[in-house]
């Protein structure tokens, strides 16, 4: 028994070492960004894009989700890489004013065979420290199977509004979210097993920080 | 608590559950439960039970990912933080309440033992 304890003992002291000071902790409050919580989305009519604030969820850098951005206020706003301040309808309708097409051809009930349609956006994420002023999706969140992300203007605005999961961006084609990725069907990540996205945990940032997620139609 | 962080590890790990409920739940849940079988059955601090645990949890988060010391700061603290319903608390001080847990936990299970022998 002594011997035991004694393992446990050296178990929770290299513990203890790893924990203090640790890489994925709290943001610097300090440094800023243009957004912020209280004014979280700008619709930049010049420029044709949509950038909301949102934070790093440290959880998804280690384990697989099938959301990318969603709304803090909604049921899934705890199970993404990035937790927004904005929610699916402001982000819809800054879609829309800037002249961007949704899809609007996916349902309940042909989710898992129809890939999301509407116009493909250009997405980029940057923050405070980052290595160079932005970077694309792609560079971000790693699909297991490397296939660059097409991201459109899915629209379904009645759907998130009606479930209020927060999804703005998900990581197959959905039925729910505002965008979403039209290189994998429904049931991608969940039911088939085809692929598996994390966070890029060597790109991003620590968790809770602050990023700026700008959102263009691809010319 | 140890068995409770050891049912979410692994319903974490299904991604499809773990896209739907708060697997973090489990940890409160599972110490509640233990808690009342414990005061039904009179033996609280039954030490090997506690051992047997800590040893299955190491196990199930080495299988599951490795020894990736990213993982270890990351995965337990955001399941403490989200079980205790606590999703602001910056990762260092959901770590520092588990390594504080689990430093006075084992040693009060352990110094019984030592005063019972």
């Amino acid at each position: 028994m002594k011997k035991l304890v004694a393992i446990f003992s050296v178990m929770i002291l290299s513990w203890c070492i790893f924990t203090p000071g640790t890489v994925l902790g709290k943001a610097d409050p300090k440094k800023r960004v243009a957004l912020t919580k209280d004014n979280p989305i700008r619709v930049n009519m010049k420029e044709k894009s949509v950038t909301v604030l949102a934070e790093v969820n440290g959880k998804y850098l280690v384990q697989p989700t099938r959301h990318g951005v969603v709304f803090s206020g909604g049921k899934f706003g705890d199970k993404s890489v990035f937790k927004s301040f904005v929610s699916p309808k402001d982000f819809y309708q800054g879609l829309i004013k800037i002249g961007s097409k949704p899809g609007e051809n996916m349902t309940m009930e042909n989710k898992e065979k129809t890939f999301v349609q509407g116009d493909l956006l250009d997405v980029t994420v940057s923050w405070d420290g980052a290595g160079k002023a932005s970077y694309k999706l792609d560079e971000v969140i790693v699909d297991s199977n490397k296939k660059p992300f097409q991201v459109r203007f899915g629209g379904n605005l009645k759907n998130a509004l009606k479930l209020n999961t927060g999804c703005l961006l998900c990581l197959d084609s959905c039925p729910v979210g505002i965008t979403s990725n039209a290189s994998y069907t429904h049931g991608a990540v969940e039911k088939r097993n085809e692929v598996t996205f994390k966070g890029n945990q060597s790109v991003l940032p620590p968790d809770g920080t602050l990023v700026v997620i700008k959102v263009k139609v691809k010319k | 608590m140890t068995l409770g962080f050891l049912l979410g590890l692994l319903s974490a790990s299904w991604v499809w559950l773990e896209m739907r409920i708060n697997t973090g739940l489990m940890i409160p849940s599972v110490t509640l439960v233990c808690l009342a079988i414990a005061a039904w059955k009179g033996n609280i601090f039954n030490h090997r039970i506690f051992l047997f645990s800590q040893i299955l949890l190491m196990i199930a988060f080495v299988l599951l990912y490795g020894f990736d010391p990213v993982a270890l700061r990351v995965v337990p603290a955001c399941l403490f933080r989200e079980g205790y319903q606590m999703m602001n608390m910056p990762l260092d001080t959901a770590n520092s309440i588990l390594v504080a847990i689990l430093i006075g936990g084992n040693a009060f299970v352990f110094r019984k033992v030592a005063i019972k022998k």
